[in-house]
């Protein structure tokens, strides 16, 4: 996979084990079930196949059988001897030998040891399939005990329904959603913003209300099928012209930033070759801008985006190599990697395109928060970087978005109905792969960047993130399975099958107790989060005066204080003192700097970390990591055993759960209720037992070993070979 | 020597400091024989600067009219930098800082006159014994001795007095075995795995040369290790390449002929000035401001020093492994034995044994497998990432170790009971210190110059409860098990603590170190509460017994 440039340096780590020997287990005859989910069909099915993994430096087969549904492609084997080392984060609609028709990226054949990319018509069917999914596990199933007619059966639908375009309405949610209307939709407090309410809220949350409006102008999509139902705009932005073209070269309101400043997104008009037209577009525009930048509207700054970020085809590509690094087909590969690692990561250019885009919010940042500008940000259709950008900004500038509840509340608005193409951009229905690009990938990457670094400020975890990228593909959910909201709700209304009665409910990814149990929900809430104190409504008073006379005067050098606790209440009115004091600075000095970029990077980062406040991602090189636990989850080598920040984090867990349980038995006894055991404490006891890779390293449950390709006597013996032809060779000089 | 001679301009007023992420600040500079002093005189808040002159690892002048300016560049690989008004006096300092900070003789070095300020508790001079590690083995094991064949370093100049060796050899023999081996460094005992009776050895290369010489007692000595009808590993951290070339220089390695009990396995762990390069290409890299992300990755790369980790970690992890998965008995060496050999044994001993995680272990491994064995800490420790001066003998070969000690760490966060802290400030005082800990090559230089009689160890101070309480790791939880760290290099980091330690603003740093005490503080708090409710579960368990009862 990683070309013969890679392979053809040497390895520094050599491994001694082909990858052809496999240790085969003797299949045991014994019908194993298969689960489908409402509204899911078996297609096609095959026997005895062996999926093969590495294990402890050696191919480990498992017989079974492999099916296709018209939701997943699952192996089900009779190993029973994983029941009783039941994984405690399980996902229950997608299993560990399940893969949904969505999740696959790429199936190979291999024919007489060569690989071979299968797409649509096949005339001659593989001995072995590797499947490479968009989770980035690999899976290697043997065919060659497989009768030559299910061989055919397989593979042909495998290939057909993962790989082949697709109607929307072939998609499995919709077969889903009819088979289980009852579907009541979960108790979900997440603020979905298909509701004018909704947006009404989210303005007077932030205070944006005095200068911007909701308009219903697009209720029935009247107006424009790209636009949401509800959306916000300056107050004094009329009808006419957003009915004039459509929405586009109209602002459209995103966030507006405690001091007022407001972030803006506008499509741009397309390319015009009418001179009259171009000039109408223009003095149309010229007109938004002079009644936007008139008081009450702060001094407006644009923001092209085409021009200063890499073009959505640079991200495809740069992620396609990028995702190479991982998509490792056995150990060998691994280790060839090693030596180049660095450069074949650099290579990819996916971290520079990460740090480019933490970068841009920084700026963006800068000028909502220092300069007291609005920030209009311009993408053709606003729906790809806009939505990149606008949500960075706002993790970075709004605390309640680095909630779990606020998070997904802003991806709903910015991403869900803001009308970011999912289906376009994952390429879900295999249209057309030049619309391809992760752009929500790379969000939620440039995101994880900010909760490595500040693990504090955020109520979600890594692990969070990681499952929510897995959803992507999981055809279940509309969240990610429709263009446009336009699409969503005529999909809904049983347009497309008319013989449904009652429209659809569909559920939405944010109701995670569809695919996890409480248990495994617990590894999405950050035990560490620096929860916000409530602030106090006469003190938050005080302190805005305190702000607003700050401006006013001459900046004094006052040491700030460093004082800060993790727990500590007082932190917040403090955190508030630094903030005052801070903006007083910038104003003083926003005259000279032509870099102010670097001195608002520096200066922020010179003072203590707010966890409630503005919080800007480091981005010089050493900062931006790979995202270990997404891209390294599936590689055994990459694992420490008993290892990892898990095991800082499950030591902490540990403890605030022995202090808690203790008090409830306390609260119990003092009741005097006796009643049974404490429950017990969902992680593991012994961090020495997890694995760096936790919750998702499924793969080696047995026993603790060593990583190291050179773990038996057999592997020593090349080395022995080595050893005595130099021996020979020692002999025949000493002769001469 | 005075030093007086050396300071022509003992002080200097209105220099003007700089250092990065802090304000300028205008002060008095003053030299001491062993310091540079900042002083700024503000009022308010007064701050002081001392840097001992044996950290300064280069400096540079420049001139702008009268106005001298001095760039410092220290060991611990801090850059500060000092405008002195007047021509003459910036040329004086200079000058001195440049004498002072090269000063030939070891006996003027700070340690010697170093008066310390605190009580000594324990004297860190007597605190590693070699007779007290015996005692400890002998209590598992009866079949090794303590030979005093080195009382007087006669037989190995960089061996301590006292080795343990096998029970069954005698000091004649092993006298013989010394003229086998480079710099007379026979195999002595690194660590004895109680687990299951296997052990570690160390030396250096067998004198082999082209015509294949043997060594009838090396081979005894060895095989006198070895369980009846078992095999052992011999782990040469050279390439066979090297390993080969090695005996035109009259060395070379065991051969499956005379040892044909022991296989050879050839890692490829690099010494000397690849390693110094590599330190300098690392350092630059980290100090280079300009902020893109491709650079940062090639050169990150291109120093190599990753892969000297790597490679490190897979050597001391694959003799780890010959020994607690294969059950053999290792033995390790490269040429001299003093460098990469000891990177190894000492961390596979981390890897194996739960003791080498804790403060004291640790130190005792650094004592045992650094001090004692003849790592020449004064030859490679004399300048670090910014000398220009090319010596061949200069390497950050303990800082190499320690930096592989932190990746274990970094990977097993709860399984140390140090923090990253602690290395770091091993680290320092590797490159200069007030402590004679890290002064001399060996055992015999070290008794030489009289050190544990005329300086004060970096023990004696470090075992301090004040002290200790900075080094302790607040999420340590004892783990019994061997710990095997990921070697892949998706798992290695760049050691953030001591690379991009100065090019952060160190009021961040410090306000890391501060949240780490609350929360060490908060956990001290927690466990209380802990033993509380417990203490109060248990009573009320009683009471209720004795309700039933009644």
């Amino acid at each position: 996979m990683l070309g013969s440039g890679a392979k053809a340096t040497k390895p520094s780590f050599v491994s001694y084990i082909s990858p052809e020997e496999i240790h085969i287990k003797e299949p045991v005859e014994k019908e194993v079930n298969l689960h489908l989910l409402p509204g899911e069909l078996l297609l096609c099915e095959a026997n005895t196949v062996y999926k093969y993994i590495q294990e402890d430096g050696s191919n480990r087969g498992t017989c079974g059988k492999l099916v296709c549904t018209n939701f997943k492609i699952a192996f089900l084997n009779d190993d029973s001897a994983s029941d009783d080392n039941d994984p405690q984060f399980k996902n229950k609609i997608v299993g560990e030998n399940d893969i949904t028709l969505q999740c696959v990226d790429q199936i190979y054949g291999v024919y007489d040891e060569k690989k071979k990319l299968l797409t649509g018509q096949l005339k001659k069917y593989p001995e072995k399939l590797i499947i490479y999914c968009k989770d980035l596990r690999v899976f290697n199933f043997c065919l060659r005990y497989t009768k030559e007619e299910e061989v055919k059966r397989i593979v042909s639908g495998i290939v057909h329904h993962s790989q082949t375009p697709k109607l929307l309405k072939r998609l499995f949610l919709f077969s889903y959603a009819s088979a289980a209307p009852n579907n009541t939709e979960g108790r979900n407090e997440t603020v979905m913003f298909d509701t004018f309410e909704d947006w009404r809220d989210e303005l007077e949350r932030t205070k944006g209300h005095v200068k911007y409006k909701v308009v219903t102008t697009n209720e029935g999509y009247r107006v424009s099928e790209k636009l949401p139902l509800y959306f916000v705009v300056p107050i004094c932005v009329s009808e006419e012209s957003i009915v004039k073209y459509e929405g586009r070269g109209i602002p459209i309101w995103c966030f507006s930033c405690h001091n007022g400043a407001a972030l803006l997104k506008m499509s741009t008009f397309p390319k015009e070759q009418d001179d009259s037209t171009s000039q109408m577009q223009k003095a149309f525009l010229d007109g938004i801008y002079k009644t936007i930048s008139k008081p009450p509207y702060e001094l407006l700054k644009t923001e092209d985006l085409s021009s200063s970020l890499p073009s959505l085809q640079d991200i495809q590509t740069a992620y396609t190599k990028f995702k190479q690094l991982f998509l490792i087909d056995n150990s060998t590969d691994f280790w060839a990697t090693d030596v180049k690692w660095f450069s074949l990561l650099e290579s990819t250019n996916w971290l520079e395109i990460i740090r480019r885009v933490l970068k841009k919010a920084i700026e963006v940042a800068e000028y909502l928060e220092r300069q007291h500008t609005n920030v209009l940000l311009i993408e053709e259709s606003a729906t790809d970087l806009c939505c990149v950008i606008s949500s960075l900004v706002q993790v970075m500038m709004d605390s309640y978005s680095r909630t779990k509840l606020g998070f997904q509340s802003l991806i709903q608005k910015e991403w869900v109905i803001g009308g970011h193409r999912f289906l376009d951009r994952c390429n879900h229905l295999h249209k057309s792969d030049k619309e391809e690009a992760p752009v929500f990938l790379l969000l939620l990457n440039c995101v994880w960047q900010l909760v490595q670094q500040y693990p504090p400020a955020f109520e979600f975890t890594e692990t969070y993130l990681t499952v929510l990228s897995d959803s992507l593909y999981v055809p279940i959910f509309s969240t990610f399975f429709f263009n446009t909201q336009h699409q969503r709700d005529t999909s809904t209304s049983g347009e497309i099958l008319q013989s449904q009665s009652s429209p659809f409910r569909f559920l939405t990814v944010w109701d995670w107790s569809v695919q996890f149990d409480c248990k495994a929900q617990a590894f999405l809430n950050n035990p560490i989060y620096a929860e916000k104190p409530k602030p106090d409504k006469t003190q938050r008073k005080n302190t805005r005066f305190k702000h607003q006379r700050q401006l006013s005067l001459p900046l004094t050098q006052a040491k700030s204080s460093t004082k800060r606790g993790f727990f500590r209440e007082e932190t917040d009115h403090l955190i508030k003192n630094i903030l005052g004091k801070r903006i007083g600075k910038f104003i003083n000095s926003s005259d000279e700097p032509p870099n102010s970029f670097r001195e608002f990077y520096d200066s922020w980062h010179s003072k203590p970390v707010d966890y409630h406040g503005l919080l800007l991602p480091r981005i010089d090189g050493p900062e931006i990591k790979v995202w270990a636990q997404r891209y390294l989850r599936w590689i055994p080598e990459a694992q420490i055993q008993g290892g990892g920040t898990i095991a800082t984090a499950t030591k902490i867990l540990d403890l605030i759960e022995e202090v808690k349980s203790l008090q409830v038995k306390m609260d119990e006894k003092h009741s005097q209720a006796i009643s049974g055991d404490v429950h017990s404490v969902p992680m593991l006891r012994s961090s020495a037992r997890l694995s760096s890779l936790f919750p998702f390293a499924l793969l080696q449950r047995q026993s603790i070993k060593p990583a190291l390709p050179t773990s038996t006597w057999k592997d020593l013996e090349d080395e022995d070979d080595l050893v005595k032809r130099d021996d020979e060779f020692v002999d025949l000089s000493g002769d001469i | 020597m005075e030093f007086a001679e050396l300071i022509k301009t003992p002080r200097a007023d209105n220099v003007v400091l700089h250092r990065p992420f802090y304000p300028a600040v205008e002060g008095t500079l003053c030299l001491t024989g062993h310091h540079l002093i900042f002083s700024s005189r503000r009022q308010d808040n007064a701050e002081e600067l001392w840097l001992l002159h044996s950290n300064i690892d280069s400096i540079e002048k420049r001139f702008m009219g009268s106005l001298g300016t001095i760039i410092i560049k220290c060991k611990d690989l801090r850059i500060i930098q000092l405008d002195i008004p007047g021509m003459e006096e910036s040329l004086n300092i200079a000058s001195s800082i440049e004498a002072l900070s090269t000063l030939d003789s070891v006996t003027l070095m700070y340690p010697f006159f170093y008066r310390p300020m605190f009580e000594i508790i324990e004297d860190g001079w007597r605190l590693f014994l070699p007779d007290q590690e015996f005692e400890l083995l002998s209590s598992v094991t009866d079949e090794w001795r303590l030979s005093c064949v080195n009382k007087e370093f006669t037989v190995c100049p960089s061996y301590p007095p006292v080795v343990i060796v096998p029970k069954s050899i005698d000091d004649e023999a092993l006298r013989k075995v010394a003229t086998f081996r480079h710099g007379s460094r026979f195999p002595v005992l690194s660590y004895y795995h109680k687990k299951n009776g296997m052990v570690m050895m160390r030396s250096s290369q067998p004198l082999t040369g082209t015509n294949g010489r043997r060594c009838k007692e090396d081979e005894k000595l060895i095989n006198a290790t070895l369980r009846p009808g078992k095999r052992g590993y011999i782990i040469d951290t050279r390439s066979l390449n090297v390993a080969q070339q090695a005996r035109a220089k009259g060395g070379g390695f065991e051969q499956e002929a005379h040892y044909p009990q022991w296989r050879r396995i050839h890692k490829c762990i690099e010494r000397f000035n690849i390693l110094q390069e590599s330190l300098i290409k690392l350092v630059e890299a980290c100090n280079d401001q300009s902020h893109n992300m491709d650079r940062w990755l090639s050169k990150l790369e291109a120093s190599n020093w990753l892969t000297h980790i790597k490679e490190i970690l897979t050597a001391a992890c694959l003799a780890a492994q010959c020994i607690d998965r294969e059950g053999a008995s290792v033995l390790v060496h490269g040429t001299e034995g003093t460098d990469s050999t000891l990177q190894v044994t000492s961390l596979a001993q981390i890897i194996l044994d739960p003791r080498c995680r804790t403060i004291r272990g640790f130190e005792s491994l650094v004592v045992r497998e650094w001090l004692q064995a003849g790592h020449p800490f004064q030859q490679r420790c004399a300048q670090s990432a910014y000398s220009n001066s090319k010596q061949k003998w200069e390497a950050p070969v303990f800082l190499l170790f320690l930096d592989c000690v932190w990746q274990i760490l970094r990977q097993f966060p709860c399984s140390f009971e140090f923090n990253e802290q602690f290395l770091i400030m091993l680290f320092e005082h590797a490159y200069a210190s007030q402590f004679g800990t890290f002064l001399g090559n060996n055992e015999n230089e070290r008794s030489k110059l009289k050190l544990p009689q005329k300086t004060m160890s970096l023990w004696s101070w470090v075992n301090r409860s004040e002290e200790l309480s900075k080094f302790r790791n607040p999420l340590f939880e004892a783990n019994s098990l061997v710990i095997w760290p990921s070697v892949a290099p998706q798992s290695l980091q760049l050691w953030e603590g001591v690379f991009l330690r100065w090019n952060r603003s160190s009021k961040f740093l410090d306000e890391a170190q501060e949240e780490m005490i609350n929360i060490i503080n908060y956990n001290k708090e927690l466990q209380a509460k802990v033993n509380a409710l417990r203490r109060q579960l248990a009573e009320m368990e009683t009471d209720d017994k004795m309700l039933k009862n009644l």
